[in-house]
């Protein structure tokens, strides 16, 4: 807890329902500038994880720790200032435009609607996800991919205005961002987190595609359930054994010399 | 870096770029379009009347009200300002009221159909003030009369908002509310009631039924200063809300886990919204009786005109419902004179064809 570079961490913290034990003790820190992916299968508590360090869900037990303050004692328009947060799947019962979702991140209370920064804030987010020619569209006539980046830009335009106000704006979690995009949005996606990162944010994000999360994250965090099974590099943590235990079937990792970048197929009968 | 990605090289060229509505504009034009029709409908229904006392008697009717003056001044006075004013302000709130209220339970609900009189709100209101209007005739009398005109909203008011809770418990936390369920349980919750009050008006002598029936199908004949003062508060007091709740129905409509992530404290939104619906619906059929459709109406024609962004969607709802139930109300005035039309009934022969066309129109959205 005393290093001030972790921004985000989970200590022991556990989600039940009834006698379900969805995360069982589960630790885990993301720092300044650092990209953590969780990895597991489906049902092993990866969304209720980070429902949890995203405040939406209570720990029955342990602790989350936000930019040094108890989760549990901030007020959700406090939590919106320090984090951003994108679901998995996102309806909109009423056709806004797509402008008009992204700006939705910036209607935190305290800041102005209307300012021409705001409007340049919320352009940037939608050129970052590759959403220019689309901003006028309304919202319910698009694609699931489409929609996915427009949830991405409103987030990043939450953090990019909550930084703007000063101190806040330090942590993004996403749910599967990249599970609909085709690889050239996925490229676009993860080059905008990316450059998130490097500004400073922490993320922290749910994937299911182990490659692109051993390219990608500079941390995994592998989940088997409930509980974190391994954490660490890529490089580390993502072994064939524990890969293997994690997802209940025989998995071959390969590690081209020249990157040393784990690469995962499932390992043929 | 600040990735200017390589758009172009990556969208497909049917990505043809789309002008962006400029909603600014709609919602300015919007808001002055309203604002112009509520004025003209204010100025029509006090100028229109059985009595042929038209808006030019009015200076003459208020100087009759300071000095001495000739008996058709007095008599126009008398008619201006004790019969048509009073009624005038009550159907503005009432067509504003349940405009509003629609708008809010179809952003809660996150459902183009939820409506005030469709899913029961208003029969539970209403079934509450039947009760108390009869109770006020026998054992619970003194307690009526010491409340006076305020009586009829606060128990409108308590059905009101037993029914919108009870709705929001069976629609459940997380999920996204099913049109089937929600349309249903306030079907259920609407039959329930209104066989509740038809078990009053069996009970009920011949004068109190038809007193009950008329009310029920909606009426603002018998406006008074009183019925104002009544109703006034809870018009108020959802006005005055009204601000408070537009970035939470705006981020509500993304889903209560997005509005939470938005900094939103959902549940305590959700009850206000709760209690300002009430409230609307309250001071509605508490006024005029149960009168149906302004509430699906009206925000869905402001959503086609400048989106549901609530920051417009409210207001221009409040002015146009207003608008819309003065037409109405003088419609019912003039078609049968010297007699009147229910209300209920004039708003539901314009509203039922628009809803048809608007559900039949929005199929894919239902």
């Amino acid at each position: 807890m005393s290093d001030p570079d972790r921004v985000l961490s989970a200590s022991e913290a556990s989600f039940h329902i009834g006698s379900a034990r969805l995360v069982e003790n589960a630790s885990l820190d993301v720092s300044v500038g650092e990209v953590v992916a969780v990895l597991g299968p489906n049902g092993a508590g990866k969304s209720t994880l980070l429902r949890m360090m995203a405040g939406e869900l209570a720990p029955a037990s342990g602790r989350i720790v936000i930019a040094g303050r108890d989760l549990a004692h901030l007020k959700a328009s406090d939590l919106a200032r320090l984090r951003a947060v994108v679901a998995q799947a996102s309806t909109l019962a009423f056709p806004f435009t797509v402008r008009e979702v992204v700006r939705l991140g910036v209607s935190v209370p305290g800041l102005t609607r209307e300012s021409a920064r705001v409007e340049r804030a919320v352009g940037d987010a939608i050129a970052r996800v590759g959403l220019s020619a689309f901003s006028g569209r309304l919202f319910t006539e698009l694609s699931g991919g489409e929609r996915q980046r427009a949830h991405i830009a409103r987030a990043l335009c939450q953090l990019t205005v909550a930084r703007a106000i000063g101190g806040g704006g330090q942590v993004l979690l996403l749910d599967e961002p990249t599970s609909s995009l085709d690889i050239g949005h996925q490229r676009i996606v993860l080059e905008a987190l990316r450059s998130e990162a490097n500004a400073g944010t922490a993320i922290l994000m749910v994937m299911h595609d182990l490659n692109l999360a051993a390219a990608f994250a500079d941390r995994v965090a592998i989940m088997s359930h409930g509980r974190i099974i391994a954490d660490g590099t890529p490089r580390r943590a993502m072994t064939s054994e524990i890969l293997s235990r994690a997802y209940g079937c025989a998995l071959s990792v390969d590690r081209p010399p020249a990157e040393g970048i784990p690469f995962v197929l499932p390992a043929v009968v | 870096m600040t990735a200017k990605p390589a758009a172009g090289a990556v969208l497909s060229p049917e990505h043809v770029r789309v002008a962006e509505p400029d909603r600014a504009r709609q919602r300015f034009v919007l808001l002055l379009v309203s604002g112009a029709a509520l004025l003209l409908m204010l100025l029509i229904s006090l100028s229109v009347g059985a009595t042929g006392i038209s808006l030019d008697a009015l200076p003459a009717a208020l100087g009759a009200l300071f000095r001495d003056a000739d008996d058709a001044s007095r008599r126009a006075a008398l008619v201006l300002i004790d019969i048509r004013l009073p009624r005038t302000i009550l159907a503005a709130l009432v067509g504003a009221c349940l405009a509003v209220a629609g708008a809010m339970m179809q952003g809660l609900f996150r459902n183009p159909l939820a409506d005030p009189a469709l899913i029961g709100v208003s029969s539970g209101a209403a079934l509450a003030a039947v009760t108390v209007i009869v109770m006020g005739h026998s054992f619970a009398a003194p307690v009526v009369a010491w409340m006076g005109p305020h009586a009829l909203p606060v128990a409108a008011f308590i059905g009101g908002i037993t029914v919108t809770g009870t709705l929001v418990l069976l629609a459940g936390g997380r999920r996204a509310v099913s049109i089937a369920a929600l349309l249903l349980a306030g079907l259920v919750i609407g039959a329930l009631a209104q066989a509740l009050m038809g078990l009053i008006a069996y009970l009920s002598d011949d004068r109190e039924l038809r007193d009950l029936t008329l009310w029920t199908l909606g009426s603002l004949a018998g406006s008074s200063w009183a019925k104002v003062m009544g109703v006034a508060p809870f018009a108020l007091l959802n006005l005055l809300l009204l601000p408070a709740l537009v970035r939470a129905l705006n981020g509500l409509l993304l889903g209560e886990a997005e509005a939470f992530h938005l900094g939103i404290d959902v549940e305590r939104m959700k009850r206000l919204i709760i209690v300002a619906t009430a409230a609307s619906v309250a001071a509605a059929v508490a006024a005029a009786g149960i009168v149906g459709f302004v509430g699906i109406i009206v925000p869905h024609v402001v959503r086609l005109v400048a989106g549901p962004d609530h920051a417009t969607l409210l207001p221009a709802s409040a002015m146009l419902g207003a608008a819309l139930l003065l037409a109405a109300d003088v419609i019912a005035r003039i078609i049968v004179a010297p007699a009147e039309l229910p209300l209920g009934i004039v708003v539901a022969l314009i509203g039922a064809p628009v809803f048809l066309h608007l559900v039949l129109r929005r199929g894919a959205y239902v």
